[in-house]
């Protein structure tokens, strides 16, 4: 098996398939942001560095497309999730899944 | 709001960020914050923009200073000078009859030299890591000479020269080598 997504790449992995035709980075940061109990915490950089990481890894794919005035004509790229992401993303899934079968949740604090 | 209403980030700014990121993504991210920044200054106003692109800026340092140290390309040609330093220093031991301990420097030296092309090239994790733990010992080695050189009666400048581009080339390798992938992810990285 492959190695597992981590927390913030499954979660930023999310919100590049709950945009659909909408996910560029900017989107993604503000999904992510609105979709996370730490949302003070998270940086552009870290949502970006996420971004570029899937990428490498070709979880995602991306296009550019022409900027509009607003951003100065600076272009936009746009993600999507690659088969290879889901994939993952479901992997990731199966695994916590079975690893939390049989156990109690929340989980009481042991002393 | 119309284009000239517009506050758009301080140019200085916007130059700082685009010196932090790579190629790949230099024009679309500084689109993306340009954006969020309009809207920012807009609701909000234009001091709390700037605190707000400021707090991005420094998210991206990590990432820049990746960027810059991932610049490897000095790397070789250092491992390549300081290998080629170490055979003659090694071929002057062995024709002046220096002692043993002198020899095994140059071999030391060397083999650093060897490893760290080797670790850059086939980038395996053993390789990586004995590069890595050599550096430990050519900091050591290179410090020391530096000390004999600077306390010492007789000027050694070529010993000067070697100690402190086996310091660069140390801390260039520590720098470098934990963000090379494996040869797995070579193609992406």
């Amino acid at each position: 098996m492959a190695e597992l997504l981590g927390t913030f790449e499954q979660i930023v992995l999310l919100a590049v398939l709950s945009l659909e035709e909408e996910a560029y980075g900017r989107a993604v940061l503000r999904d992510v942001q609105e979709n996370s109990p730490k949302a003070r915490t998270i940086s552009a950089g870290a949502v970006y560095a996420t971004l570029e990481r899937l990428e490498t890894k070709k979880l995602l794919a991306s296009r550019l497309e022409r900027g509009t005035p607003a951003r100065g004509g600076l272009p936009r790229r746009f993600y999507r999730v690659t088969a290879a992401g889901a994939t993952a993303l479901n992997e990731a899934r199966g695994a916590l899944e079975k690893a939390w079968r049989g156990k109690r949740w929340p989980l009481e604090a042991m002393v | 709001m119309n284009e000239s209403e517009r506050i758009n980030p301080p140019a200085w700014m916007e130059a700082v960020l685009r010196r932090l990121l790579s190629a790949h993504d230099r024009e679309t991210i500084a689109g993306d914050l340009r954006e969020e920044f309009h809207d920012r200054a807009a609701s909000r106003g234009a001091g709390s923009a700037i605190l707000w692109y400021l707090r991005q800026l420094g998210s991206f340092m990590p990432h820049g200073l990746k960027f810059f140290f991932g610049l490897r390309y000095p790397l070789p040609y250092l491992c390549s000078f300081t290998g080629l330093c170490a055979l003659w220093l090694g071929a002057m031991d062995l024709r002046l009859h220096h002692p043993i301990s002198q020899l095994a420097i140059a071999g030391c030296i060397l083999s650093q030299a060897l490893v760290t092309l080797a670790a850059l090239r086939l980038r395996y994790k053993i390789l990586r890591y004995l590069a890595m733990l050599g550096c430990t010992t050519m900091l050591w080695l290179s410090g020391t000479a530096l000390v004999g050189v600077l306390r010492g009666n007789d000027f050694e400048g070529y010993i000067l020269l070697i100690a402190l581009l086996l310091a660069v080339q140390s801390v260039l390798t520590l720098v470098t080598l934990p963000w090379l992938r494996s040869p797995g992810n070579r193609a992406s990285a």
